[in-house]
């Protein structure tokens, strides 16, 4: 068959089955919701994962540790070492803090003023923040903080970094859960769609059977079930992009207040018209398959 | 076109249908295949259609082994043989127009030429007027004819009719005849069954009579 003609008749069968669809708004709401429903639930998960994860990368970049230097260290001390740390590839930037410059940032916190007031000298330490070159591995940064804590001036080297390891770890294991979660959810949509599908070709058996008789091949009979299974499954893919654009519209308020008390100004990434698209591909390319499933038992049953 | 060699069908758990059966019809000949209820003569159009498959012997047609044709040929198969049958298979949710479409649509035909052979197909069983009506809006004679024109749209070398006339009264059947016989005159091969010996008295032409599933007798207008 000319190839023109016979993607012409794809279009017209695609074109077609939309239109039987939408005239059986209620029964194809429904599934297209079942599908919609179960699609978004992997859909969101990812994209909080996602969000999540972009957190913890941008939290892990500022991984800077701080070192605290012996009370009676001197500022040419405190230079020679900040001079030293910034020699370092892995050492993006040292910020010194002085003891006057430190009590003057503990008096701007409010909570701490009256204890000051009783001081009669200033405790504080000279403090060099160093924060990691970008592209510095992990490893080097941690060996850095190793070596700077055995030094005679340093009197201790503090880096909190264990939350975010946690957090990574449990990131990941959210992830493999997700993967299940969407492995399973897969599995249901084709057996739904199978299942919509099935009772469709019932409904029309007698159409089918006919058609057979007048010598449709397969690919013929199986076509408009293939397409009516693709409809559903992007109908279920577009509610559930829009499901997951709705859940992620409504956690953009609580999660730029949580980011607030951390003093970080990072709002909630919506997703991705390339993620949308995946999504609508998943739905669609179920769809079929859930169709195919379902086409092939029951076409041999009528033959 | 049509030769069986002692083809013999027992179906499934039943009686023997057709019992070591020969024939033949050569290519533009008419010819009636009568006898009664029980006969054979449907078993011997499914086994034309290749919707059945002879339990023993040879079923040829259109120059085919129709009991060896593997799937996809039982398909190509079928768009070449018209069919019309005896409760008309008529899809009910189309119109009329979609009815006899289909086997075009199914042959993978343009839009155009669909147009043109379903519209000229219709208007030969004159019912190019009722092409947006549905089957159930159509009496059982319209019905039959809609059957007819859905079996010939496809210009098919072969034209196979089971009871064609059976709900039609004498005027629309002698019809109905002259139509096959002039497909016939365009070189198609028909084999119908009947039981109206009225009717083929009215157009006498080859008669193969069948009797509990075998040939009683074969016989030619004088």
């Amino acid at each position: 068959m000319n190839p023109l003609r016979y993607l012409g008749r794809h279009l017209d069968c695609c074109y077609s089955e939309a239109v039987r669809l939408v005239r059986q708004p209620l029964g194809s709401l429904l599934t297209v919701a079942a599908i919609g429903l179960a699609l978004a639930l992997p859909a969101g998960l990812s994209a909080v994962l996602q969000n999540m994860e972009g957190l913890a990368a941008a939290w892990g970049e500022a991984r800077s540790f701080s070192i605290y230097l012996k009370p009676n260290a001197s500022v040419a001390v405190a230079e020679q070492l900040a001079g030293d740390l910034e020699r370092n590839p892995a050492v993006g930037e040292v910020r010194r803090i002085s003891p006057g410059e430190a009590l003057a940032i503990m008096e701007g916190r409010g909570e701490f003023a009256p204890a000051i007031e009783t001081l009669e000298e200033n405790p504080l330490p000279w403090t060099l923040i160093v924060a990691p070159a970008p592209g510095a591995s992990e490893s080097e940064f941690l060996a850095l903080q190793d070596t700077a804590a055995t030094l005679e001036e340093v009197d201790q080297v503090r880096a909190d970094t264990q939350w975010l390891q946690r957090m990574s770890a449990i990131l990941a294991l959210a992830g493999q859960a997700m993967l299940l979660i969407l492995v399973m959810v897969l599995v249901a949509l084709v057996v739904i769609i199978g299942n919509t599908v099935r009772l469709e070709i019932q409904r029309q058996r007698d159409a089918v059977e006919v058609m057979s008789l007048l010598g449709a091949s397969r690919g013929y009979l199986r076509r408009p079930f293939l397409y009516q299974g693709f409809w559903y499954g992007l109908g279920g893919g577009l509610l559930a992009v829009l499901l997951v654009r709705l859940g992620l519209w409504t956690l953009g308020g609580p999660f730029a207040d949580l980011m607030a008390l951390y003093e970080s100004d990072r709002v909630l990434s919506g997703a991705s018209w390339r993620q949308d698209l995946v999504i609508l591909g998943i739905g669609a390319l179920t769809g079929w398959l859930g169709a195919w499933r379902a086409v092939a038992g029951q076409l041999r049953t009528i033959e | 076109m049509i030769r069986l060699q002692e083809v013999t069908m027992r179906y499934r758990g039943g009686a023997e249908a057709l019992s070591e059966v020969s024939l033949s019809v050569e290519p533009g000949e008419f010819t009636y295949l009568t006898g009664p209820s029980g006969a054979g003569k449907t078993t011997l159009i499914k086994l034309l259609a290749a919707i059945e498959r002879p339990t023993r012997g040879q079923v040829f047609a259109l120059g085919r082994n129709v009991g060896r044709l593997k799937r996809r040929a039982v398909c190509s198969h079928r768009r070449r043989i018209g069919i019309v049958y005896q409760n008309n298979l008529l899809l009910e949710d189309r119109s009329a127009y979609d009815n006899v479409a289909l086997p075009l649509h199914i042959s993978g035909l343009g839009p155009r030429e669909v147009r043109r052979r379903t519209e000229a197909a219709l208007d030969s069983v004159g019912l190019l007027k009722s092409a947006r009506r549905f089957p159930r809006l159509l009496s059982q004679g319209e019905q039959q004819r809609l059957g007819i024109a859905r079996a010939v749209v496809n210009r098919p070398e072969l034209l196979v009719a089971d009871e064609p006339t059976g709900n039609l009264d004498p005027e629309l059947s002698r019809e109905v005849m002259k139509l096959f016989r002039r497909l016939v005159g365009y070189g198609v091969t028909a084999l119908v069954a009947t039981h109206d010996l009225g009717l083929i008295e009215s157009l006498p032409a080859r008669r193969i009579s069948l009797l509990k599933g075998r040939v009683d007798s074969d016989t030619s207008p004088s």
